[in-house]
Parts: structure tokens; sequence; C-alpha cells
């Protein structure tokens, strides 16, 4: 097997998330399997440097995801993903004293998404109404938040305008993860006196390791066996999982996908 | 007594003081700089891991500002039969284009320092234009201050204790 380093791509935004690939990069020294980090604006120049091999894996969003599969004809391959990347959900939420009881409630009304880009603030969310006979562009206003385009709704502050805006009356609704709406009920951020949710999307997964077709299976499996001993019970590694959300990396699966590639075919959004 | 007339040639130690440091890195990785006495390790130019403890450049540079502010009122303060009771001061510093320093593809603007607001709190027996006069004529002794003051934004705000 070869001892070149593997090159591994992450989106970056925030210069302090730099310390988790630090803490990453040493575990994997330390296992004898060293990776070389290389860090990317947005998940577009991401999968462009998979494309061109400039890294072999990829830290990827979901809607990343689906443009390396859409780029490499499927035959990109799934690596792992963290626990709490599994089976979230997107949530609608509205005013108590809107009226509002339901999904139909919601025609004709100003809907708050985040950024354009965003699979669980926007793309997920939209296919959702979709299936629900609220088609976009027709049955209701779409009011965006477009904080961090380009980083597929990694950055909160689209969701987090969206949920403002709807407290502040400026929307009838607004739409967030899961994991969002109960943090910020639990923190005050977000009245659950005065918010209720009337509807949640099924199922998705988000982020997911994504390696190019051509890089070894047998690497990129090796690779696998080292991340997922990242021991939560570690203090460096604990630090490591707490700033990226996870107790523990999980097998990836392309299953929770779906929602995401019929919003996709559903609002052309790759295509265009 | 005639006085020699000594404008045209000016002492240049009357005019100058020079500094030489000397910087060495033998791991090739930190930085090792000399004082005329001490000497001190530095590994980075800034470290964006919060439970990062060895000394970055940055903060070696911000350390100096505060502190360069706050021994000027601290000088004054004695000349003037020490004045300041208690002193401390706050200096917040925005970098810009961070993503730039680590190396993030996509960004390419230069990393510079944006703006530095320095806030001195004060507990100081002086009537308010007097607290004002103290204070600006000190920091107008802080040669680190009227340097910057020269290239960058820089704000400092004193605020009296009562």
């Amino acid at each position: 097997m070869s001892n070149e380093k593997i090159k591994v791509g992450a989106v970056i935004y925030d210069p302090r998330v730099t310390v988790i690939w630090g803490i990453i990069a040493d575990f994997f020294k330390e296992e004898g399997l060293e990776i070389e980090c290389v860090f990317y604006k947005d998940y577009e120049g991401q999968v462009d440097g998979l494309m061109n091999r400039e890294i072999d894996i990829a830290w990827n969003s979901p809607l990343a995801w689906l443009d390396t599969y859409i780029r490499t004809d499927g035959t990109c391959q799934m690596g792992s993903m963290r626990d709490t990347d599994r089976d979230r959900k997107t949530v609608f939420v509205v005013r108590k004293d809107s009226g509002i009881t339901n999904l139909d409630g919601l025609r004709g009304k100003t809907i708050g998404f985040g950024a354009v880009d965003s699979p669980q603030a926007r793309l997920i969310p939209i296919n959702h109404l979709h299936k629900n006979g609220l088609e976009y562009g027709a049955d209701y206003v779409e009011k965006r938040f477009d904080i961090g385009v380009g980083l597929h709704g990694d950055h909160v502050g689209g969701e987090l305008d969206a949920m403002r805006a709807l407290m502040a009356g400026e929307v009838d609704a607004s739409v967030t993860l899961d994991l969002n709406w109960e943090a910020w009920k639990k923190d005050g951020t977000m009245d659950e006196n005065q918010l209720t949710c009337i509807d949640t999307t099924a199922s998705f997964d988000h982020c997911i390791f994504t390696a190019h077709p051509d890089f070894s299976t047998e690497r990129f499996v090796e690779w696998q066996k080292v991340l997922h001993r990242m021991d939560y019970t570690n203090e460096a590694h604990q630090k490591m999982m707490d700033m990226e959300g996870l107790k523990e990396w999980v097998e990836g699966r392309i299953t929770g996908f779906q929602q995401l590639r019929e919003a996709n075919d559903y609002l052309k959004f790759l295509n265009k | 007594m005639k006085r020699a007339n000594n404008e045209a040639t000016p002492l240049y130690e009357s005019k100058m003081f020079d500094i030489q440091f000397r910087g060495t890195s033998n791991d090739l990785s930190s930085v090792k700089i000399y004082t005329n006495k001490n000497s001190f390790q530095i590994e980075n130019q800034i470290s964006f891991d919060s439970e990062y403890k060895p000394i970055s450049s940055l903060e070696y540079f911000a350390g100096s500002v505060l502190s360069s502010i706050l021994l000027s009122l601290l000088e004054q303060s004695k000349k003037r039969g020490s004045l300041i009771e208690e002193i401390e001061g706050v200096l917040h510093l925005s970098l810009e284009n961070p993503l730039s320093m680590i190396g993030v593809k996509g960004y390419d603007e230069e990393p510079f320092i944006r703006k530095m607001t320095v806030t001195v709190f004060l507990y100081v027996d002086l009537e308010d234009k007097a607290f004002d006069d103290f204070c600006l004529n000190a920091l107008a002794k802080s040669p680190i201050y009227n340097t910057l003051k020269r290239s960058t934004e820089l704000e400092v705000l004193f605020k009296k204790l009562l």
C-alpha cells in the first residue's frame, strides 16, 4: 500500500475550525496513516478539487456529495459520517397566534428559508412542500436569507435570520434543522411560547466523506478504520468531536440523500 | 557665554535611539528572538485554538500596544504625584482575512489588522476636562501609539471609574 499522505479536503469559513482538522491530522499521524488537510472556501471549489485530484477524500455537505455523485456518474466512493448526520429533519415553524396549523395553511403566505444552497433550510423543505401540494414559485412566496452562500447551509446565520424574521412578523413561517430548533428552544434564542412546529420533513442524512472513484478503495477502507478509532473518552478527541458535533463516526450511506436528489430534480438546482 | 550653534549638525543620538533584534530558527519551525539580555521563543504568528498556550506574534504585538499605552499613563501619573489609583485596559483587535493565513483555497487577500480599539479604565481624582487632558498628554508619550495611529485604525477610549 502507498505511503503517500492521503489528502483530505474540508470547507473552512472560520479559522477556529482548523483546530478540528489539526486534531484529526495528529491522530492519523499517531496511527501511522498520515493525512494532509487541504482547505477550501466553498463546496464547489472542493468538488472541483476532488475531481482534479488535488484531494483524495472530501468532507462533503449532502449537496456537495450529490454534485460529486453527478459529476462522477455515480462512481464516487461513499465514506463515513457523524452519528449526528443521520436521520435529521427540517421543521416548519409558525407563530402560535398565526392560526396556521398545517402546511396547507401556508398557501399564499411568505416562508423564510436559509441560504439558496442549503439542503436543510431550502432545498429539502421546498421539495417537501411540493410533495404536499405547494408548488415553488406559485403557491407561496420565498423569502431567502442568503448567509454564507457556497457553504451549503453550514453557517447557521441564514436559518437564524429566517427564524428572527418569523419572530418579528416579517414572514409567516420559517424552516430550520431539527437540531437548531431544539438548541434554540433550550438556550432561549427562540420562545417556545410564541412559536410552534406545524410539520417536519421525512428523515434525511447530512455530511459524508466522499472519495474520488480512482482513489484506492483499500486505502479508503483503511483510512476509515482509523477514523472510527477516534474515541469520545479521549480528551483531545472529545474536544474535536464536540466542536464538530458528534460522539462517534459511523458508516456512511446514501439512502438518506434521496429527498435532496428529488429536490435537485424538482428545482434543477445543480443543472443551472 | 556664547553657545555653539550646532543646528546644522544635530547629534544623531539625540534624535534617534536604535534597537536591534536578532531572530533565529534552529528547527526551521519556531523563531527565537534575542533582546540585549533575554530571549523568547515564538512558534506561531497567531493561533486560532483558544487552548493554545505559547504566546504568538500577534499576542506579543497586541500586548506591546496595550502595555505601552498603560505604561505611558502610569509614567505621567508618577510625575504628577501618583494621580492614578487604579488602571485597567482592554484591547480589541480585528484581523482581516485570517483564512488567507492558513491557505484556504479561494482566499487570496492579504491578512492585516483592520482595527484596534483600546479602552482604558482609570480610577483617578480629576475633573472631566483635567482627566481628558491628562490622558491625552500621557497618550502622546507612547511611541507605539504614535506610530500606529499613522498607519492603522487605532482608537483609544478613556473611561473614568467613579
